[in-house]
């Protein structure tokens, strides 16, 4: 090959690399192509745990018409991943037209990033003045409010609920007719599956966060927060009662099951342990996945007081900067707000829908009949209460303390009222 | 004084010199624009308080460093680091160099079926192969807690044991890092001449001696880079399966430098704690480097 062919040959290759290297740029930027507005759509759901329901909504959303294009976005490791993402896009200067934010980043969310409110667009788009107020309830509506200013729509709703397997009943005497109703019935069932079967009794879901144990202690008349949000106040007698119980069931009964989430709702599942309390948003997953029996109850509360648990699942922000691409933001949420949309959306993950007319859905009805532990859900819906949202920066730090306090506890390293004690002192010297 | 000759060497110098500054250039660019520039940027970070989306910035000297230092965490995270560090050492450098020794010189049949078996494990991504070990190492559903019930001892769970998580997670590290630095050390190994070992058999010395007065010096110079690799490249291996499956508990447990700089960076937002975890993370490698260096580097035998 002579020097001309090899320098000719050279500079092919380098133009075809760097075509390459300027199409490996994001196009996280919403404008115009071929005419329709781009829509960008944050969401945090995987292939087998909602994605096909979202595609389904985006596709069926685009073809029938053409003056928006959505396109959905997956961000894997749930809300905190898709945070991860959120802040790196932000910092590179762009944004995605709508996103999905956890409740417990409502705060974090709302004082750090440039979101239109949706009462600002109901004002905006003709016919929407009473979009919000006709369609949600007030309760459902304050989960994403702060201080009274509407910061997206609630969308997916998630509650604690009890999972139990009946076969594990059966085999250890019990009826699975009669699932327990209050945690001293919860202690009493997993120490006879124990005895009886062999097989742990219990276990509650331990991500990194609180959520599962935040139903425990705010149902024995505990709070996580002061009612100004300013105080963490969860080291109460109430809360060292009620974490005492569950630590009691895993170190002095060894009836309940200490194991990361994954591990111990795989457990559950391969028929290993007999109660699982945990988030109604694995209807779905679980029920697909268990060869058994599988029955749901309501979260369990303590003899004589009231059930309060808190909400899990997301809410929609439209952050969008460019008033046109918020406008079809709006639109293509009003489109997934649908009764159909939601009931679907449902049906296929557990998770409720904010909106009680999605209820009246046919073959949502026909899927509450079948499913117990989605019915159990619905059942609760009246007593969920704000995920705790600590304010600012600390909030997602908070989330850690409390796995680690939790790990500390049912470790047996620390007595329930020093590790609740450590970690309320050190979240309010955070908070100051 | 420049005479006729004097001249032209100097211009071909410089055209030599020119050359090799432009050739250079694109490595250089890059090493400074992602190398060198972050890690200076990180450095400067260090020294403020931001939560990397507000735009205020505060300057607060050296706090976040005394913060760090003082932080009992700290100290339990620097403690796992050196024993990810000795188990990556362990068994992905002790393991397999002893290892690709037997394969070489001690094995007479199915030799490449085993370099084979070996190697291939190491293709599989680090998020699969987590799941997976996930998934054996499950106390009550996997296979590994069905055999140990067989026997009698019920298998503790390793997600929630201190020291036990940390040798899991490692092994993730482990399988995919063996496959390379065995096949690394045997290419080492093949270059130690037949005879020195026959002669050595002659004389009847046995495996341990041969191993260790003659392979590992003849070998020292792909051991050490290998030793080097498994220590940088296993702590970030090992990033992945604690991002995967334990996010650094049980209680900071199984965290580490690396993935507790990463956490208080972009979990908690506290860009200035994070880069002071990076810095120490630096300097610990920087005395590692120097240890190296001083110990290591004049036993070592480079062929040319």
């Amino acid at each position: 090959m002579n020097f001309a062919k090899k320098k000719w040959g050279a500079a092919a290759m380098a133009a075809v690399l760097a075509l390459g290297i300027a199409g490996c740029g994001d196009s996280g930027d919403a404008g115009k192509a071929n005419g329709k507005v781009q829509v960008t759509f944050w969401h945090v759901y995987s292939e087998n745990f909602g994605a096909p329901v979202i595609k389904e909504m985006v596709d069926e959303f685009n073809k029938s018409q053409d003056k928006i294009e959505v396109k959905a976005v997956y961000n894997p490791d749930m809300y905190p991943g898709l945070m991860q993402n959120l802040q790196a896009e932000v910092a590179a200067g762009k944004y995605p037209s709508m996103v999905m934010i956890g409740y417990n980043y409502l705060k974090y969310f709302d004082q750090n990033f440039q979101y239109v409110s949706p009462t600002d667009l109901c004002k905006d788009v003709p016919g929407d003045a009473d979009y919000l107020t006709t369609n949600f309830m007030p309760n459902i509506l304050e989960l994403a409010q702060v201080e009274g200013r509407q910061v997206g729509v609630p969308y997916s709703i998630s509650a604690p609920i009890l999972y139990y397997n009946a076969d594990l009943y059966r085999q250890a005497g019990l009826d699975p007719d009669q699932p327990p109703v209050t945690w001293e019935d919860v202690r009493d069932h997993a120490k006879i599956i124990k005895e009886k079967t062999g097989n742990y009794g219990f276990y509650m879901q331990e991500y990194q966060d609180n959520w599962a144990v935040q139903g425990l202690l705010e149902s024995n008349g505990a709070r996580m927060l002061s009612d100004d949000g300013k105080t963490a106040t969860f080291a109460s007698p109430e809360a060292a009662e009620a974490y005492q119980l569950l630590r009691d069931m895993v170190i002095e009964d060894k009836s309940a099951l200490h194991m990361a989430a994954d591990e111990g709702i795989a457990s559950f599942s391969s028929g290993k342990v007999g109660i699982l309390a945990g988030t109604s948003a694995k209807i779905g997953t679980i029920s697909s996945a268990v060869s058994f029996d599988l029955r749901g109850a309501m979260y369990p509360t303590f003899a004589g007081k009231e059930r309060r648990l808190p909400v899990g699942g997301n809410f929609i922000a439209i952050t969008a900067q460019d008033p046109e691409v918020q406008k079809a933001a709006w639109e293509f949420l009003k489109f997934v707000m649908k009764e159909q949309n939601l009931a679907k959306w449902t049906i296929e993950t557990g998770y409720l829908p904010p909106r009680p007319e999605a209820r009246e859905d046919e073959t949502l009805k026909a899927q509450v009949a079948k499913s117990e532990p989605l019915r159990a859900a619905f059942e609760e819906m009246d007593t969920l209460a704000p995920w705790a949202a600590f304010p600012g920066d600390v909030g997602v730090r908070a989330e850690k303390m409390f796995a680690d306090a939790r790990d500390r506890i049912l470790g047996g390293k620390a007595t329930v009222k020093d590790a609740l004690q450590d970690a309320q002192d050190e979240l309010n010297k955070l908070l100051k | 004084m420049k005479t006729g000759a004097g001249r032209t060497l100097t211009a071909r110098k410089w055209q030599e010199r020119r050359l090799a500054a432009v050739l250079i250039a694109p490595a250089l660019i890059v090493f400074l624009l992602f190398m060198f520039w972050p890690l200076v940027y990180t450095m400067y970070l260090s020294f403020f308080d931001w939560n990397m989306v507000s735009p205020k910035m505060i300057a607060v000297g050296f706090d976040n460093y005394l913060q760090v230092m003082q932080d009992p965490v700290m100290w339990q995270i620097m403690r796992n680091t050196v024993v990810y560090l000795l188990l990556l050492v362990f068994f992905s450098f002790a393991v397999p160099y002893v290892m690709a020794f037997v394969n070489t010189f001690m094995m007479k049949k199915g030799k490449d079926i085993y370099k084979t078996l070996l190697f291939v494990p190491s293709l599989i991504s680090l998020v699969v192969g987590a799941i997976v070990l996930q998934w054996i190492f499950n106390p009550l559903t996997g296979p590994i807690g069905a055999l140990a019930a067989m026997v009698g001892i019920t298998m503790p769970t390793w997600s929630k044991t201190a020291g036990l998580v940390i040798f899991v997670i490692s092994l993730v590290a482990v399988y995919k890092a063996f496959g390379y630095n065995f096949l690394i050390l045997l290419s080492g190994m093949s270059s130690v001449s037949e005879e020195l070992i026959e002669a050595a058999r002659l004389e009847k010395a046995p495996a341990r001696s041969i191993f260790s007065k003659i392979v590992v010096p003849l070998t020292s110079s792909s051991a050490v880079y290998i030793l080097i690799m498994c220590m940088v490249q296993g702590i970030q291996y090992v990033f992945t399966p604690i991002k995967v499956l334990t996010q650094g508990g049980p209680n900071n447990a199984s965290s580490n430098l690396i993935y507790h700089a990463y956490e208080t960076a972009f979990t908690y937002y506290e860009t200035g704690i994070s880069s002071v975890v990076s810095v120490v993370t630096l300097l610990l490698f920087v005395v590692l480097l120097y240890l190296e260096f001083k110990y290591v580097e004049e036993e070592v035998y480079y062929e040319n």
